[in-house]
This record gives C-alpha cells, structure tokens and sequence, in this order.
C-alpha cells in the first residue's frame, strides 16, 4: 500500500493505492494520527484502492469521528466494489462518498 | 367501588343503644309519675278541702246561721246583732283560712233547689273581690252534675272546677245544721296552681336528675364495654396483624419466636372472647407447624425440580445439537431429534467422527424413565463412545466387538438390574460401507436400491442384561441416495387414545411418502406421529436419527497449515487468491472472498491462541460442483479456544459515525458476502466453513 499526502491550507489529500487490509491500516492510522491536526477538509481518493477490509473500516471510522470535531472528510473516486461493502456495513451512510 | 365506611368501636354502639333505651324508659316513667303525682294532689287537696269545710261548718252557730241566711235571701230584714255575728264570724274564718295557703275563699251558701239558684249568705276571700250577701247565681255553674244529688240531703264531696280568678280549684262543701235541718252549706275552694306548679317542678327536676344519672350510666357502660370486651377484640386485631409481619420481616426468628403474636395475648374476660383468644393460640400453634412442615416440603420440591431441569440441561446438552454436524463434510446429511417425556428421558442417540473417514452412529434406549434412567444413559452413552473411538484407533471397525466389551463395562456394579438397548453403526464415509450391530434394539428402517425396507437381521441382547454376551456385526453398502432411518420404541410404540401402537406399517408408510432430506424426513415422521397420537399423552421419549449418504466427496481440496499470525495474512491470501485464479474467479467475488478469508484468519491469529503462545490453522480451499455452479468452500479449522463466532449478535450498522464500535463488523461482513457459513466444534477444534458461488 502507498499513501499519497497533498496538503493546500487546512485541506488534506491521501491518496491510497493498493490494498487497506489488517496488516496495512495501521500505518494508515498512524498517518493520519501524524497529520490532521488542524486540517479542516480531509478528501480520501480511493481511485486506486483495490481492496478494504474491516481493519480499514476502523481507520475510517476514527477519522470520520476526528474531522466530525473540526471539519468535514469526504471519499471521492470510490470503485463498485469497495462501495458495496460500505453499503452492506452501513458506512454508507456515515460517510460522504462522491 | 364501594366507599369505605368509617370504622364504630362497639363500645361506642353499645352504650348508645343504652342511653337511647334508658331514655325512653326514662320518659315514660315520668308520665306514670306525673300522672300519679297529679292524683295525689288531687286527692290530698280534696281531702285537706272537705275537712276545712266540715272545720268551718262546726264553727258556725247554726241560729245564728239561719238568721243570716234568711237577711241574705231577704226573707228577714238585717239587724245590727245578726251582722255583729257576722263580722265576728268573717274574722274568725279568715282566720282559719289564712292558715292554708292554697284556699283562697270560704263561702256560704243557700241552695234553692227549686230555682236551681244558689244565694251567697257572705264570702270571705282575703285576695280577691268577695261576691256580696244575696248575690244569686246558677248552682249548675259551679257544681257539677255528679255532686249536685246531695245538695241539701249531706255533706257534698270535694269536686273539681275552673274559675276565671283561680284557675283549677278543688271546691268542697259541708252542710251547716240547725234543729237538724240543713240550712246552708259552708264551702271552700283551694287553688291547685301550686300544687300543680310544685308537681311540675319536681318532674323537671327528677327528669333532669335522672337524664345526667343516664348519662353517667352510659359513661360507665362504655367504660365497662371499652374494657371488657373491645380492648380484648383490640388485642386479637393486632395480634392478627403482627403475625403476617413478623413472618416476613424478621427471618432469623426461630419458628416459636415467630408465630407467637396470639401466645402473648392475655384475655381473661372469661367470656367467648377469652374462648376466642384461646382458638386463636391453638390455631397459631398449628398454623405455624403446617407453615414450617410446607416450608420444607416447598423448598424441598422448589430443589428438587431446579434440579430436574438441570438434569434435563445437561442431558439435553450431552447430545450432539448443532445441525449440520459436520458442514465441511458433503458426503452425508445428517439429522438427529430426541424429545423426551418426562422432564430426563432414558433414550438417546450419538454421533461423532472416529477418524477422517469414520463416522459412528448410535441409537439407545434405556429401560426406565426419569434420573435412574438419564444417569444410565449418559455412562452408557460415554462407554459406547469411548470403547468405538479407542477400538477404532486399534483399527478394527467392529460394532459387535464395541458392544461386547460396552456390555462387560456396563454389567460391572450393575445391582439395579438396568439395561439398555443399542444400535451402532459405523459408516466408511468414502466407500459407504456401513457396519452395524444390534443389541436389543429397534430395526432400522432402510431406502435401498429406491425401496423402503426393515432390517431383518438379528438382534443380540440388550446391553447390562447379562455380562459375556456376544453381538454380530452385520454390513450394508450404501450407494449415493441411500437413506437410514434408525429410531426408538417411542416411534413406533407411540400409542393413541384407543390404544392403538403407531407400528411398523405406519413408518415404514409415512416413509415412503416422506422426502429424502434428513431435516424433512425425521420432522415429517413426527408430525405424522403426533396426527396418529392426537391428545392422547406422550408414553415414552421419542428419539429419531436419519442419515442420507451422498457418495465420496464432489469436494477437491488443498490445504495450508499455516502459524495463525496476523503477518501470515498475505501468503493465506495468496494461497487463496492462488486457488480462486486457477478456477477463475470474478474478480468482485474474489476481492469479497479475500475480505472473508482476511476477517475469518485475523480472528483466529488474535484470538483463538494466547498472545504468549502460538498455534496452527488448517485451511482446506475446495471447490464444490453442481449441475450448473461452482462453489468456493473454505474451512478453518484450529485448536484454539471454543468460539462461535455466529453466536455474536450483528452490530447495528444504523448507528451515526459517533455511536458506532467496530466489533463484529468483520464477521457481519463475511455473513453478508458469502453464501453460507457454518460452524462446529468437534474433536477440540474450531471448524468454521465459508462457501461462495464462484
């Protein structure tokens, strides 16, 4: 997995390519630990994101919560597939997805 | 609802009704004793009347009298000798009169019969105007008719009259004699307004005494009642009360302690209250045994049916109970019922894998009923298991030999003459070879070569009945499409309210009609017996085992025995995605089956080991074919601590970002995305199954 970070202002850009499983969410999560303080917009372009399993669920729950407190977060670019599973977990709904 | 009433003490009833009662009596003896006393004065006054009379005519001169009386009535004019003897006369009365207070004149009279006139010869009246010598008046007037027969013949009686001055007076006249002639009458009246007046005053007295004597009185009732007979009732209500509360609040009490609120009553009214209290004490007493004797008896039944449920738990529980068994297994279908008749049944029916291509079948049913009977099927049912798996190991497959030696262990210490019956059956899952005894027990009902028949082979005898018994091993090939059915007597001894048995011809009819699916057939077969049945109750427990053999397994896999650590995870889908490309699987469906494998082997490397420890997971990748689909079958298996993870409820996944956990959300995602899943625990592992049409 490779995690592309652009940053205008307080508006925060990750890229993902590759696969956001169990063993790679955690450096997910520590990037973002890293990097969100005082971003106000953060947009995640899964265009090239193969794969996501509940271990990256969890990454995206706790960043969505995270910029609940100081600003919005958006998904933009997401494939069929990993968007069938943010509809059958109910994530669907928790995130905004464009 | 009907308004309280406010509670009367009897007391207060009781010396109401006195005072109501005194009171009329009161009454009426007041208008006795007025009517008496207005008699009396009647009488005394006349009495006290015609003697002043008789006094006053003694005191006359009768000459004198007459020479008077005829000046008055004018027959003879006045001479100044005869009006000096007046006036002495007048004095002298007035005298006499002044001494009684209530008279209030003293008259003379002359009586004309013949006129029917009365002529007045002088009138002395101290306090009033005195009628003058000569005034004439009607007798009628003053004397009534009863008196008037002994006007001039003797003395009149006292009457009683009315006069305008006096009111009620009591009038008596004496005749006044000369040369023995009655010449005139000496009269007096006397008025009874005193009298009366005084009689009046004494009533009111009395009656005003005698009501605060009545008032005393009732003062002293109530007392009397308060004391004697509604404090004691007092003491019974409350000890009735206490006795409720002492029961419940204070449990330390000992039983005498506790039930003693009517044994320190002390009534001694010597009365039915005192009878009351006594019943009361003796009721207690024996209310407080039958208390304590219900106590034991309650808690002892509350333990004894706690008890039998848990004994129907855990023999419930002995039985396998997870259907399908063995989900990775596609070589047989296998079902099982036991439903028992009263709380612990005696039959019961096991099934377990011996080897990878054993598979044991046991039916049983012990005699009896009830715990002697649950305590002998689960040592039966744990011999049984324990002699096929060790001789299995041993490599023999022989039922009879299992039940030889199941028979020797079961008759050891036996003294309660206990048996029972047993079918074992041990299939060869690859080539369907089922092996199979019989001790004493029902024959199964076999589909072979597309026909229903029974097994006619013999049976042995029961097991515990007599040790060194010997059982013969009988054999059957089944082909793919074969169906066992094997049962206890409950099936076909079922028995409705005409006493009809269920019987052989009835199963093996419901049989015929019946589908061969495993779940299908066993519940078919009971809802046919409980139409049979009807209301009439259930004898005996029912138990029902069926098994459809499907051949060798459609299923090639591989495995990966793998360490279950979480940087395991990309050779497991490797491995995976390794088999899914070779059998060319969508690219969708292999991406959700990766996220399955990934949650399911994460789960096992982070659970099912000790953080400290590590084990293994087997994990068998197999494709299973249909006329017209493919399935990807995965099975975990590990060694790890039993976990269900189907037992965990779905997590909510409605809930806003803030509310949500993460837990669950994996396993909610492969029960979502595959087709089926299943779990099993058997022979100490973890068997989870995955399946997805590829």
């Amino acid at each position: 997995m490779t995690i592309n970070k652009e940053v205008k202002d307080t508006a925060l850009t990750i890229a993902i390519e590759g696969r956001l499983d169990t063993v790679t969410a955690p450096q997910l999560e520590s990037e973002l630990k890293a990097s969100l303080d005082g971003m106000t917009d953060l947009t995640f372009d899964f265009a090239k994101l193969a794969y996501i399993s509940s271990a990256g669920l969890r990454v995206l729950l706790s960043a969505q919560k995270t910029m609940n407190k100081q600003g919005t977060m958006k998904l933009i670019n997401v494939g069929e597939e990993i968007k069938d599973i943010f509809d059958v977990t109910g994530f669907a709904d928790i995130l905004t997805i464009e | 609802m009907a308004k309280k009433k406010k509670l009367r003490s009897i007391g207060d009833k009781v010396s109401a009704s006195t005072l109501n009662s005194a009171f009329s009596i009161l009454v009426v003896a007041m208008i006795i004793m007025t009517v008496i006393l207005c008699i009396l004065v009647l009488q005394v006054s006349k009495s006290t009347m015609s003697n002043l009379a008789f006094t006053l005519a003694q005191q006359v001169d009768g000459a004198q009298m007459s020479e008077a009386a005829e000046i008055a009535t004018g027959q003879y004019p006045s001479s100044v000798l005869a009006n000096q003897y007046v006036r002495t006369l007048r004095l002298k009365i007035a005298n006499t009169i002044k001494r009684y207070r209530d008279v209030k004149a003293a008259f003379f009279l002359v009586f004309d019969e013949e006129t029917g006139l009365q002529t007045y010869i002088f009138e002395v009246e101290p306090n009033g105007v005195e009628e003058q010598p000569g005034y004439m008046e009607s007798t009628e007037a003053m004397f009534p008719k009863s008196v008037r027969s002994h006007i001039n013949k003797d003395s009149i009686p006292a009457f009683y009259h009315t006069t305008a001055a006096y009111g009620p007076v009591i009038v008596a006249a004496e005749p006044i004699l000369y040369n023995g002639v009655i010449i005139g009458y000496a009269c007096v009246d006397m008025t009874l307004h005193q009298a009366l007046k005084s009689v009046r005053n004494f009533i009111i007295i009395i009656f005003i005494l005698l009501s605060i004597m009545c008032l005393i009185d009732m003062q002293v009732v109530r007392k009397y009642y308060m004391k004697n007979l509604v404090k004691p009732i007092n003491q019974i209500i409350d000890a009735a009360q206490e006795y409720i509360y002492e029961d419940v609040e204070d449990e330390d009490l000992d039983l005498d302690a506790k039930h003693s609120s009517f044994q320190r009553l002390k009534i001694e009214t010597g009365d039915e209250l005192q009878q009351l209290a006594s019943a009361m004490k003796n009721m207690e007493v024996d209310l407080g045994r039958y208390i304590e004797h219900l106590t034991k008896v309650t808690s002892e039944k509350q333990r004894m049916s706690t008890e039998l449920s848990l004994a129907n738990r855990i023999q419930a529980h002995m039985l396998p109970g997870i259907f399908p068994p063995f989900p990775d297994r596609d070589e047989f279908d296998l079902y099982a019922t036991m439903d028992p008749a009263k709380e612990v049944g005696g039959d019961f029916y096991d099934f377990f894998m011996i080897d990878h291509d054993h598979l044991a079948l046991v039916v049983a049913d012990v005699s009896g009923k009830g715990i002697p009977a649950a305590m002998f099927m689960m040592i039966s049912k744990i011999i049984i298991k324990n002699v096929t798996q060790s001789m299995v190991m041993e490599g023999k497959i022989s039922p009879a030999e299992v039940l030889q030696k199941a028979n020797s262990m079961l008759c050891e210490n036996n003294e309660d003459e206990m048996f029972v019956t047993v079918w074992l059956g041990i299939l060869d899952i690859p080539n369907g070879k089922l092996v199979y005894a019989n001790a004493g027990h029902e024959k199964p009902l076999l589909y072979k070569d597309k026909k229903w028949s029974f097994d006619n082979n013999r049976h042995g005898f029961v097991l515990a009945g007599m040790d060194g018994m010997r059982y013969k091993d009988y054999e059957v090939k089944l082909s793919p499409g074969d169906f066992l059915f094997q049962y206890t007597d409950g099936v076909t001894e079922a028995t409705n309210s005409d006493n009809e048995l269920f019987g052989d011809a009835r199963v093996l009819e419901t049989a015929e009609k019946s589908p061969l699916d495993v779940t299908e057939f066993l519940n078919g077969m009971r809802s046919s017996i409980d139409g049979f049945v009807k209301e009439a109750p259930q004898f005996d427990d029912i138990t029902m085992l069926g098994l459809l053999y499907k051949g060798s397994s459609k299923r090639k896999s591989v495995e990966l025995n793998i360490e279950a650590k979480v940087e395991n995870l990309e050779k497991v889908l490797a491995f995976i995605d390794e088999q899914l490309e070779k059998n060319r699987c969508p690219m969708k469906t292999q991406m959700q089956i990766d996220v399955a494998v990934e949650e399911l082997f994460v789960n096992v490397a982070s659970y099912a080991y000790s953080p400290d420890a590590s084990g293994k997971v087997l994990i068998q990748f197999g494709i299973e074919k249909d006329e017209n689909s493919k399935s990807a079958v995965i099975t975990f298996i590990d060694n790890g601590i039993p976990y269900n993870p189907l037992s965990k409820p779905d997590p909510d996944v409605t809930l806003s970002a803030e509310e949500r956990g993460i837990g669950g959300l994996g396993i909610y995602m492969v029960k979502k995305s595959m087709d089926s899943m299943n779990y099993a625990h058997e022979g100490g592992s973890n068997r989870l199954t995955i399946k997805k049409r590829i």
